[in-house]
Order: structure tokens, then sequence, then C-alpha cells
């Protein structure tokens, strides 16, 4: 039986709005794909061809760029999903503004290149989670090879179907359509972990894709299905490790350090199409919010998000629109829709701009009943504001994990993720070192 | 960093339509039974008192909110505090000492350090003692509810029967007559969740457990039902002692919080000068409030001792 983790929020049918959860996965694939050097976690990736070159399905069009004595820098690889041409290798806009990437005008034959190999046994795969480009593909981007690389002993893999963010259904889908597909990458990641004891976790909100997976997985001794309550954020690995194993991550530490590596489903079922040879490439996107046709479709790695919608119909009505990329608590708003999928974006989510104004915090408790963390978010809000950054380190701003509940729950509509937020980014790039 | 634009496009893009004003909208509503009954008993004087401390404590909020040109609009908390204010004074109250008091509850101890959220005293408690140090006869009014003048309830030897207490014919303030009828906006506002029922609980019971043992002529003989449903007890328990700002926000907070104010309210009410304890008691732990919420912290995810030896879900 799962145990709670401490705080958090239950959102209920109202707000969840996970109505694209009966929406099944449609394959969509555009004419042209950006596909941007930094996908994610780590240093951004060298472009491999140039303007001009023929490209095929699954080729590499970025590697990752020559790190410290030599070895290459802590990066995954990236792949072009189509066959076709180079158009250009320029900056193009991102969630973070702009970053280089590789754009590809499609031919539509869909050329593979030869399938990749993988040497037997653990390293094998860990090698191969490297070649084939693996990353989190829960939102935060993480090279899954790094977090396989660990010499800590492992005792337990947990599969990460949670999805907790309102809106997002492509997880579910994923797990309800192809179930084989997530179990194999499931024992795949097993053998990588050394052997691991594998939990598949899943909300109870998602009753089809439990069923399906305990049938899938009948037989199999090292790979069971946990059921969860649904409650934001059970898909956080520090909340999703407390909650099924009643572990906590040492603060300033890795799973790892506690025996336990979490890994997004769709990242499992990328390493199960690495296993038959096919690197990430694709992914499942969620398009939902104020959106004619919400749906989940199938696309390559670069589809920019204006096509998707323009797929799905485009927004309802006219108004002031806030794209996010991701889910709507932790997701990105983007500057403009020309920005591509990348192989963490979750969705597409379109909602109405909201119009909040801060007022005094009435001191409710509220952010600190919800806190994941155990963290006092209007302390935080406040010594921020006034500058106070010894009182940021005292009530441990850096063990924020960013969930937003604080913000979510504030009847002051204080922007207290922000402010915590940023109170743990000074943390990381100054080095303070928390007491 | 701080940029309007920056605010606007930060996770989470998602807000609970809860905010400030309905939660005073909410307490308004849970008083409500407590004004019926205070009308009911106290007819005019109790309208009178009401209407005077209420808009005195709106309109000072108003006035106060303009000159500091703070962008926040009106709330509605200062129209709360009026309301706790006149029911927690007797209907004789001279009606100009109870628009001071108001006054003195919103300009003083609240907008002067800062407004809503910043105060460290509870308003309406701060300003009933402010009237009760600066003025203490316009509060002489204390009276029945049949009009018979008399000691207060609290002065008096406990001989009456606890029925009338528990549905109102206790005299004293006018908010206190009824304790059921408390109860009852408490259970409005413990299902609209603006407060916790481990608040009034606390409160309740450590004075009950306070005023059984040393209450009496021996140890543990003291009339507790008697005191908990006398006085401003039950007012205080659900109302004030569960004021958002003036109370730790954490969880052990809460509950150190609530037992002082519970013992306290004892202590004054069996061996302090004035006949009534709640007010003081809740002022003095409002005093304490940022040192209990610093010492009772949460331990931090993390933090704690390795729990690397939790127990193994596969062996369990």
């Amino acid at each position: 039986m799962p145990l709670p983790f401490r705080g958090g929020v239950v959102f209920g049918h109202t707000v969840e709005h996970k109505e694209t959860s009966q929406s099944k996965i449609q394959p969509f694939t555009p004419a042209q794909l950006v596909l941007l050097m930094r996908q994610g976690f780590g240093a951004p990736c060298v472009p491999t061809v140039r303007p001009g070159d023929r490209v095929l399905a699954g080729q590499v069009v970025g590697a990752p760029p020559a790190g410290e004595g030599g070895r290459p820098a802590f990066a995954a690889p990236v792949h072009c999903g189509v066959s076709g041409t180079v158009r250009a290798v320029e900056p193009r806009p991102s969630a973070e503004g702009e970053t280089l990437a590789v754009v590809v005008d499609s031919d539509g034959k869909g050329e593979a290149a030869p399938p990749l190999a993988h040497e037997p046994g653990r390293d094998g795969l860990r090698s191969l989670m490297q070649e084939a480009g693996l990353t989190g593909m829960g939102g935060a981007g993480f090279p899954t090879y790094l977090k396989y690389a660990t010499n800590k002993p492992i005792r337990y893999v947990l599969v990460n179907g949670a999805e907790c963010e309102p809106y997002l259904t492509c997880d579910h889908r994923l797990m309800v359509e192809q179930p084989q597909r997530v179990i194999a990458g499931a024992k795949a990641l097993r053998q990588a972990a050394g052997e691991a004891q594998v939990m598949i976790c899943v909300e109870g909100n998602k009753p089809d894709a439990i069923a399906l997976l305990e049938d899938a997985c009948r037989g199999e001794e090292a790979v069971s299905v946990v059921r969860l309550p649904a409650k934001y954020p059970q898909g956080g690995e520090r909340q999703l490790i407390k909650a099924v194993l009643g572990r906590e991550v040492p603060a300033g530490g890795l799973p790892a350090d506690c025996g336990v590596l979490v890994t997004n489903v769709g990242t499992a079922a990328a390493l199960a199409d690495a296993v038959q040879g096919r690197p990430l490439t694709h992914r499942v996107v969620t398009v939902a919010g104020r959106v004619k046709r919400p749906a989940n479709l199938y696309v390559p790695i670069g589809t920019r998000l204006s096509e998707l919608l323009e797929y799905c119909g485009g927004a309802v009505g006219e108004t002031r629109y806030l794209w996010i990329a991701g889910g709507p608590m932790t997701g990105a708003a983007l500057p403009s829709l020309e920005v591509p999928v990348i192989k963490g974006t979750t969705g597409l989510v379109v909602l109405d701009r909201p119009e909040n104004r801060e007022s005094n915090c009435i001191r409710c408790g509220g952010c600190a009943r919800v806190c994941p963390s155990s963290l006092l978010p209007f302390a935080i809000d406040a010594a921020v504001i006034s500058g106070d950054m010894a009182a940021c380190v005292a009530y441990r701003a850096d063990q924020c994990i960013s969930c937003g509940c604080c913000s979510y729950i504030c009847p002051a509509k204080r922007h207290l993720a922000h402010r915590v937020t940023m109170a743990r980014s000074a943390f990381r790039e100054n080095r303070i070192k928390p007491a | 960093m701080e940029s309007k634009q920056n605010l606007a496009l930060s996770a989470p893009h998602i807000r609970r339509p809860r905010d400030t004003r309905g939660i005073m909208r909410d307490v308004c509503i849970g008083l409500t039974p407590l004004v019926v009954s205070a009308l009911w008993f106290f007819r005019l004087k109790a309208l009178w008192l009401l209407l005077v401390t209420t808009a005195a404590c709106a309109l000072t909020e108003w006035i106060c909110l303009k000159l500091r040109r703070d962008g926040s609009a009106f709330d509605g908390s200062a129209v709360v505090t009026g309301l706790l204010l006149a029911l927690s004074l007797p209907a004789g109250t001279n009606l100009f000492a109870a628009a001071g008091a108001g006054i003195f509850a919103i300009a003083v101890v609240k907008q002067l350090l800062g407004g809503i959220g910043h105060n460290i005293l509870n308003p309406a408690m701060a300003g009933r003692a402010m009237l009760m140090a600066a003025w203490p006869t316009s509060l002489s009014g204390y009276e029945r509810a049949d009009a018979a003048t008399s000691a207060t309830p609290l002065s008096m030897t406990g001989d009456e029967s606890l029925w009338p207490m528990l549905w109102g014919r206790e005299n004293g303030s006018i908010g206190e007559t009824s304790a059921l009828l408390i109860l009852l906006g408490g259970a409005y506002l413990l299902c609209t969740g603006c407060i916790r029922l481990r608040v009034p609980v606390t409160c309740l019971w450590s004075f009950a457990l306070f005023i059984w043992i040393f209450g009496g002529d021996t140890l543990f003989t003291g009339d507790a039902a008697a005191q908990l449903l006398s006085g401003g007890l039950m007012l205080g328990a659900f109302f004030m002692v569960t004021d958002f700002t003036g109370k730790p926000t954490t969880f052990a907070g809460e509950l150190i919080f609530a037992g002082g104010v519970g013992i306290l309210t004892a202590v004054l009410r069996l061996w302090g000068p004035y006949p009534e304890g709640m007010c003081f008691a809740i002022l003095l732990m409002n005093l304490a409030t940022p040192l209990i919420e610093y010492l009772t912290r949460p331990p931090v995810y993390g933090t704690r001792p390795s729990r690397a030896t939790a127990p193994d879900p596969a062996r369990r």
C-alpha cells in the first residue's frame, strides 16, 4: 500500500481537465522539423550536418560537444525523425529564447538510417541509452544514461506513470494503447539498473491503464504495478519515492543515494524502441485547453507547436491566450508558437491569460500546508522581497521543487513559487552553501 | 526579474478561485447567527453597537488605504473586525467609545503596521483591550438580556442551570449569548475551510482541563462545563483564536497557540483582575506567535536523519 507524501493538492475533475484521456493517439508528421540542439538538461549539442545535406530518419544531427579531458560533455545526441534535406542550421525560437537548431525539410519518404545495435548486458544497455538519445520525457529532460551510470547500488526502479499535472494525458494514453511496449521498456530498465525491482507507478484516476498494465505484466516477477492516490505532485520523483517506498532522498542528493532510480513511462517506451534499434525521434504530445479539437498526437521531435495547434483546429474564441509547453502547474509560458517539440514536451496547453493581482499575505498558512518539501513559502516570499538571502538559506529555499502548489493555493494570489524558485536559483548560481 | 511580464508568465498558470475577499465574506456569513442572536436579545442596543463599530472600522480602513495609496482593494476584513469588536462588547457600551475602539483597531493596530496580514495583534481584541484599559467605565454596561442590570456573569456564583447558557439567556457581551449559535457559525467556517477544527478544539479542551484541575475549592473539582459556556470563550475559540494573522501557520504552532490561549484564559479567569480573560489571553499569545512559528518549523524534506532503513515494501 503506498504511503502518502506530505502536502500537495487534490485537484478533482473540475481542475484536472483530463478530457483527452479517451482521445486515441494520432500520428502527425509535419513537412519541416526544427531540431533544437539543446533538448533539456546538459550541454548544447554540436550540429553534425550542414545545410543541403541529405539526412535519413534516425540519423544523428547533433552530437554532444567535447567536454573536459576530451570526453564528450554530458548531453544526449539529437536524431532526426524524418528523411529529407537540411534547410538551415541557425538559431530558432525556444522556450529559453533562442537556441541553435537544425532545420530539416521532409521528403515524405521516411527512409530509415541503419538500426542501432547494442551489446547485451547492463553496460550495453547503458551505452544504448546514450546512443539512442534518451532523456527524461516527463519534462525535466535529464539524460537517461547519466542517471543509470550511477555506481551506487540500486534496489528499485520506479517507472513514473503518475501524470499528476492537469490537462496532460500523453502518458495515460501510452499506457492504455501500448502496455506491452511500456513493460518491455520496464524490463530493459531493470537490466540497466542491475536487476533492480521495477514498479510502474500510476495514479488511481487512470484505472484503465492500471488494469491493462497489470494484465501485461502478469507472470513477471520483477515488474509490478503500484496504484497511487491522485494527488499533485505525485509524479515529482522525490514525492513518488516517499509515497511508494517511504524513503526520503537526502537534501542535495539524488534518488540514487537512497537506492532508487525514477524514469518516466515515455522514456521506458523509448528504451523499448531503442532495444529494437530505433533511436528517440518521436513522442506523444497532448494538445488541450482552449483548443477546438483537443488530441493526443504522436509527432516527430522538432514539430513546431503552431502546426500542432493548427492540426487541432486552432484555439477557441478570441481572447488573450497563454501557450504553455507542458502542464499548467510547471510548464513554461511560451513567447511564441514557433517553438518546436523537444524530447521533454509533454503537451501544449492553451489557457486564457490569467489576471492575478497580488495582495498582502494574510498568513493563512495554506502554502505551508501544501508544500511537499515542508517549506514555509510565505516566509521565503517575504525574505526575497526584502532581499534577505540569509533568511532564504535558513528557510531552505534550496529544497524547493518548483511544483507550484503554494501559488496555486494562495488566496492572496501571491507569486510564491516564482520567488521561492528565484531564491533557489540564487543558491545554485552563486553556490551559496545552505546552512 | 520582478517585472510584471515575468510574474504573469511564471508557473503555475492556474490558481484556485478562492481569494481573500471570499474568505472574509465567509467569515461574515459565519458571524450571521451571532449577529441575529445579538439583535434578538438586545434589540436596538445591539443594532447601534454593530452599526457603529462596523462603520467605524470600514471607514477607517478605506481612508487608510487611500492615504497609503495601497493598491490592494478593500477586501472586507475591516467589516469582520468591526463585527467581532461589537460582538465582544456589552450591550450598554458607550457608542463613542465603541467607535474609538474601532478606529484604533484599524488605524493603529492594523494599518500602521502595514495592513492586512502584517498586524501582530488581533485588531478586534486590541480595540477591546484599549477600551478596558483606557475607558473602563464605558464597558460597565454588562447587562442581562432581560435588561435587569447586574454584575457580570463571570463574577456571579454559578448556580444557574447550563441550559439557558447554551440557548442564550446568558448575559455578557452581545455576541456571547448563545453557545449553540456560535457552534453553528463555527460549523460554517469549518465547512468552508476558513478554520481548522484543531484550533478551537485544542483551545477549549486545554481550558476545560485547566479549570477542572484548578477551578474548584480543591484540585479536580472545577466546574468546567459552566465555564466553557460562559463569557467570551466560545466566541473567541471559534472566531478569534482562529484568526489567520495572529496565529502561527505551522501545525504544531497552531496547537501550542490555541492551547496557550485556553490555559491563559483559565488563569486570568481564576486569578486575574478582570472577569473576562479571553481578550488578554489572545493578545498575549499573539505576541508569542513569531517565536512559536520559528520554533515549530516542520522538518524540510530530505533533511531528516537517514531513512535508508525505512521498511522494505517488498517484504511488507
